[in-house]
């Protein structure tokens, strides 16, 4: 998982660039069996500032942008991802 | 896998989901019928259990008009409503519908991108749920010449 985090004026800028098949299964006469992430959430601190819920149409690999308010450089995230099978991932990364 | 440790496996997803997100609902736990629905106004039923739509400027959709690769199709969603709770995308060409949703928290500042999948050419809509809950909607129709909902 990539993930660039970047402060100006209290403002943080994520980008995220998730590595994750997001396969529906509807390939083949969805014959094949689906993976792709349900839940994807960003932590500030002990706040939640990003919460989504993904499907399988969201793009292979997905890239994912936002921004919140309140932040400071050196601040920490937590990104956190479940796909529909189980699998997760967490990252921390300090913000620039 | 046996049925019991399927259930059980489930359940945990669901705790973890709940445990991640405590300050707010968890629309795929609380709507899992929306995320299965195959029309996109029984996705919007599903989350919000009415369809009534205001078409107004404020759910703002960024798209392109035609897209050349429907596996990957750019897209940004915001809105100008303060304190809005949740923003949903509505693919309705696709076989589910709902594409993504969106929790939304204070602090959070409600413009995201990402990319989706885009089966055939119609219509994407954003849907935005203002603080009284009432919904709003901004619809976009994208032209697409080689379909990608594939794998």
């Amino acid at each position: 998982m990539g993930i660039k985090a970047k402060v100006k004026n209290d403002i943080a800028t994520v980008k995220l660039l998730v590595k994750h098949p997001m396969k529906s299964g509807k390939l083949g006469g969805g014959k094949g069996e689906s993976k792709y992430i349900n839940h994807l959430s960003v932590k500030h601190g002990g706040r939640v500032v990003y919460d989504m819920y993904p499907t399988s149409a969201i793009s292979k690999n997905p890239y994912i942008k936002f921004a919140f308010k309140g932040a400071k450089k050196g601040d920490m995230i937590t990104v956190n991802w479940t796909d529909n099978t189980g699998a997760t991932e967490k990252k921390d990364i300090k913000l620039k | 896998m046996k049925r019991r440790n399927f259930l059980g496996l489930g359940f945990t997803t669901l705790a973890v989901a709940a445990l991640q997100n405590t300050s707010s609902a968890n629309i795929l736990a609380e709507h899992p019928k929306a995320f299965n629905a195959t029309k996109g106004d029984d996705a919007v039923q599903g989350i919000y259990g009415t369809t009534d739509v205001m078409k107004d400027d404020k759910a703002v959709l960024k798209l392109p008009d035609i897209a050349e690769n429907g596996a990957a199709v750019p897209v940004t969603v915001s809105t100008s409503i303060e304190n809005a709770k949740t923003m949903a995308i509505i693919i309705d060409g696709n076989p589910h519908p709902l594409a993504a949703a969106w929790e939304l928290s204070e602090g959070t500042i409600p413009k995201f991108s990402t990319r989706i999948k885009m089966k055939k050419t119609g219509n994407v809509r954003l849907i935005v749920e203002d603080a009284n809950g009432k919904l709003h909607e901004a619809v976009k129709q994208v032209k697409v010449t080689v379909g990608g909902c594939g794998g």
